[in-house]
């Protein structure tokens, strides 16, 4: 009863973070960081590192500075008084977004620190790079911070949109998370090839839990798994088209299969499942699962490399589904709106 | 002059741990028409995979990749059948990330068999005055961040936690 007066009168009081732009433009923002990326990664493989100034690059740095400026300007624009707007003196800083800045911060902080190290220490085109993976954790945070708003705005607005662009965050941050195994999907690994087994058992993990739990819709990581699909998708398109351009090579990443860790999560999740035993169990299908695009893809997945990647993978997995439990936790369930 | 010594001591320090520019590796080459048995030997012991980049010169868009584990500490095998004859090049590497040491090989694959050793030098990804522990240092900054962000993280969904627990 209290929320929904709340609700009323906040209507009435202001406009919702869709209303101002900032959630539309956050998705756009993060989703094609993603598509920038992996462009990038295919440049560097068919045609080189030519200049700092590349399509792609150009393309991330903008999409980059499109997110950091949507979040200062949500912060600022947003100033509804609910009960997760902060206060810090007279301002009011929408907790949401506030998790977005901290990844942009981020993110403003790579960029430079990454030409600098690149004009220091060498070319270091490698994706896990200590400042690229500063700024693949800064878009990563700002997605998470998406997600986070969205479902905020929706348990006080209760709108319907914002069970969607929840969903669409979720599979956004998945495909981030997923971003990180990118050169192991192109086939071009830096690092050892026991890396790839373990964070692609564990990674989804994360997400998966935290969707499920959330309970945006009944199967939400199903659905989170099949628009992460469409997503990688349409990216495998873009670098078609881009090809066909000459703007990228024959390079294509593989694509994870995870709508079955999907399914399999909301049926653990929905039975109230052991949260260790749903860990252990998402773990083992991705991994499964994702066997037979090793083979196809000849992704040198040897014996060395399983017999640590597999274990520490499983472990990584329960590990992450507790604390993707832990933040659904941490947010206002569902049933209780 | 204090200062001066000390700057002296460590700029000699860290020449002294910058790492090797090159690498010496020492390659067996059986090559029986289209197959071919590549075992190479690397001067770092430690635990590494090689990676094999196998494509037509002019034709580094369409590469065949093989990653194999060694079979003993510094030692790589790879059995390998090309598509078909004529020239190819292999581009080989290891390591990780920036501490890396890559280098090629040219083959002419005809339908006689040739047995050889070559020797070649492998060249270092890093920087000639960057020492070998700079990536370290990279990923403890990136973990500090990682560490911040996570406190960060955790704080506002701890504050969240508790104010809807105490508006619902």
């Amino acid at each position: 009863m209290r929320l929904e007066l709340g609700h009323q009168q906040l209507k009435s009081q202001t406009k919702d973070l869709w209303q101002i732009g900032v959630l539309p433009i956050l998705a756009l923002g993060s989703l094609a960081g993603l598509l920038g990326v992996y462009w990038d990664i295919a440049w560097h493989i068919d045609i080189g590192r030519d200049s700092f100034f590349t399509l792609p690059h150009n393309f991330i740095y903008g999409f980059m500075t499109i997110v950091l400026g949507m979040s200062l300007y949500g912060l600022i624009r947003d100033q509804r008084d609910t009960f997760f707007h902060l206060k810090v003196g007279k301002i009011k800083l929408h907790s949401g977004v506030l998790l977005v800045a901290v990844g942009a911060m981020l993110v403003l902080f790579f960029a430079p620190a990454d030409d600098l190290w690149h004009r220091l220490f060498g070319p270091d085109i490698t994706l896990w790079g200590p400042m690229h993976l500063v700024g693949l954790l800064g878009f990563t945070t700002a997605t998470f911070g998406g997600l986070v708003s969205s479902w905020l705005e929706y348990s006080i607005t209760a709108s319907r949109k914002f069970l969607w662009t929840t969903l669409l965050f979720a599979a956004i941050l998945l495909g981030w998370s997923m971003l990180f195994l990118a050169e192991y999907e192109y086939n071009v690994p830096a690092f050892p090839i026991f890396w790839h087994i373990l964070l692609l058992t564990a990674l989804p993990t994360f997400t998966l839990i935290l969707i499920s739990k959330l309970e945006a819709v009944k199967y939400a990581a199903t659905v989170t798994t099949i628009l992460f699909t469409l997503i990688r998708l349409g990216l495998a398109g873009w670098l078609t088209v881009t090809k066909g351009q000459n703007l990228a090579g024959d390079s294509q990443p593989v694509i994870p299969f995870l709508v079955l860790a999907g399914l399999l999560t909301d049926f653990l999740v929905q039975r109230n499942t052991p949260l260790w035993l749903t860990g252990l169990c998402i773990g083992t299908i991705t991994f499964l699962s994702n066997i037979p695009l090793a083979l196809w893809q000849n992704l040198s997945w040897h014996t060395q490399a399983l017999q640590v990647g597999i274990p520490f993978g499983l472990l990584l997995s329960m590990l992450l589904g507790y604390l993707g439990n832990t933040v659904a936790e941490a947010l206002p369930a569902r049933k209780t709106l | 002059m204090k200062s001066l010594l000390i700057v002296l001591v460590l700029l000699g320090v860290n020449l002294a741990l910058a790492a090797p520019r090159v690498q010496t590796v020492t390659m067996t080459i059986v090559q029986n028409q289209k197959n071919l048995i590549l075992e190479v030997q690397t001067e770092d012991k430690s635990w590494h995979e090689l990676s094999f980049y196998i494509y037509k010169p002019g034709g580094r868009r369409d590469f065949v990749r093989r990653i194999v584990p060694p079979s003993e500490p510094g030692l790589y095998r790879l059995e390998y059948t090309f598509a078909d004859y004529g020239s190819w090049e292999i581009n080989l590497r290891y390591g990780t990330g920036l501490d890396r040491y890559y280098g090629w090989i040219n083959l002419e694959i005809d339908e006689s068999s040739k047995n050889f050793i070559r020797r070649n030098i492998f060249q270092g990804d890093l920087d000639r005055t960057a020492p070998r522990y700079i990536q370290s240092i990279g990923f403890a900054i990136f973990g500090l961040l990682l560490l911040i962000s996570l406190v960060l993280i955790g704080a506002i969904l701890r504050w969240l936690s508790h104010r809807h627990h105490i508006t619902v």
